[in-house]
């Protein structure tokens, strides 16, 4: 039992997204096509899609459809996301909160900044309330204690103060700035 | 990298302490709207709620207010920090009472009876208008014995309240009246509600708030 070691190849097979069956399940399960934005196809088990409340609903309104366009989400946050989610299907028939949380750590902790990013209106779309719990939580650890200039360039947040009103504000509560990280 | 929309950012930013916060009012207009916003406030404050951050033993000894940082990863056998806080209602003498907490908002009295409401995360305060008691009632004829405290979260009204309840202890062993007077954070100022028709019997403890409503005993 292994599945740390397991998960850096579970990554390359869902960007692959080849209609080859999954090795890893023997009875064939069904399988939903979801189309990211930019056209990519995306076949997932009905399992993991179930995990996105949005695909759910679709589903429950249009039962005989076989794909569900997602035209608000492109396709690298889409296969982050899908990733993360067949994980979490094996923590809800195993449950294990200690490896759980561990992957969820390791989760974030090799995407980029803007990976995270990117990924939130993908979670906040499909409404996926665990990856939004532990994707905001993850940007909130990024730019704990960081100085202004460094959230702004995070975010890519154009200052729209003048010089005057930033100085004022910064007077306002000029204790709060003390101690902070400028990089 | 795109921007996020605001209501997104706000689910990131509940997560960030105080003192962050106040930086991050710099980082843009739109974002210094959202964090100063009630919506926010509440967001924030429902956070820490949900998973017991931001949690803080405030300590008072007759001159200082100190804090600790109390979470759930805290053992015990760890260094312990004490961090002074300056309160805001400083005169000759720097004794302080707490009235009562809700919030992580504090109300607090000096001995000069100036009464404030105090958030220590981000060093504001309000101050409580003086207010007399209606001496013309009762003047002459009893004097007040015992005034209470009590300092709550109206949650109808989403409003802070401080209760002040001043009791006159007059000739016989069961004469007693009450004044009862509240004052509300929003309004900014006091009325006076319903006599209490219960005899204070500890006069030293305030009321402790609980479950929206005031517990008055010993505490």
């Amino acid at each position: 039992m292994s599945s740390s070691t397991d998960s850096p190849t579970l990554t390359t097979e869902t960007t692959q997204l080849s209609p080859q069956p999954d090795t890893e399940t023997a009875k064939p399960t069904k399988k939903i096509t979801l189309k990211s934005s930019d056209n990519q196809i995306f076949e997932v088990e009905e399992s993991v899609a179930m995990e996105f409340a949005t695909v759910k609903s679709f589903f429950e309104d249009s039962p005989s459809t076989d794909t569900v366009p997602l035209p608000n989400v492109t396709a690298k946050p889409l296969s982050q996301v899908i990733e993360f989610c067949k994980e979490q299907i094996k923590f809800k028939a195993n449950p294990d909160e200690a490896q759980k949380k561990k992957y969820n750590a390791e989760f974030v902790t090799e995407k980029s900044d803007k990976d995270l990013v990117d990924m939130i209106p993908v979670a906040n779309y499909l409404e996926i309330k665990d990856l939004l719990d532990v994707l905001n939580q993850a940007v909130a650890d990024r730019i704990e204690n960081k100085s202004v200039e460094y959230v702004r360039s995070f975010f890519g947040i154009d200052n729209d103060f003048t010089a005057e009103e930033e100085a004022a504000l910064r007077r306002e509560h000029a204790w709060a700035y003390e101690g902070v990280d400028e990089d | 990298m795109s921007s996020l929309p605001l209501e997104m950012i706000a689910e990131i930013l509940c997560r960030l302490q105080a003192k962050e916060l106040l930086c991050c009012r710099s980082v843009s207009k739109p974002w210094c709207a959202l964090i100063d916003g009630p919506n926010f406030v509440k967001l924030h404050l429902k956070h820490s709620v949900d998973t017991s951050s931001n949690l803080y033993i405030i300590l008072r000894t007759t001159s200082h207010v100190h804090y600790m940082s109390f979470d759930e990863n805290l053992v015990l056998n760890d260094c312990v920090t004490l961090k002074e806080l300056n309160h805001p209602l400083m005169c000759y003498n720097h004794g302080i009472k707490v009235l009562g907490s809700v919030n992580g908002l504090l109300c607090i009295s000096n001995v000069v009876d100036d009464i404030a409401v105090w958030n220590p995360s981000i060093r504001k305060h309000r101050v409580v208008p003086f207010l007399p008691i209606e001496l013309k009632r009762y003047f002459g004829t009893k004097s007040c014995s015992v005034y209470v405290f009590g300092f709550g979260y109206d949650s109808v009204r989403d409003d802070y309240k401080v209760v002040r309840i001043a009791q006159f202890g007059g000739g016989g062993k069961r004469s007693f009246e009450s004044e009862v007077k509240v004052y509300s954070l929003r309004k900014q100022s006091w009325r006076r509600i319903g006599d209490m028709p219960y005899c204070v019997l500890y006069p030293g403890a305030n009321g402790v708030f609980t479950n929206d409503a005031f517990t008055l005993g010993r505490g």
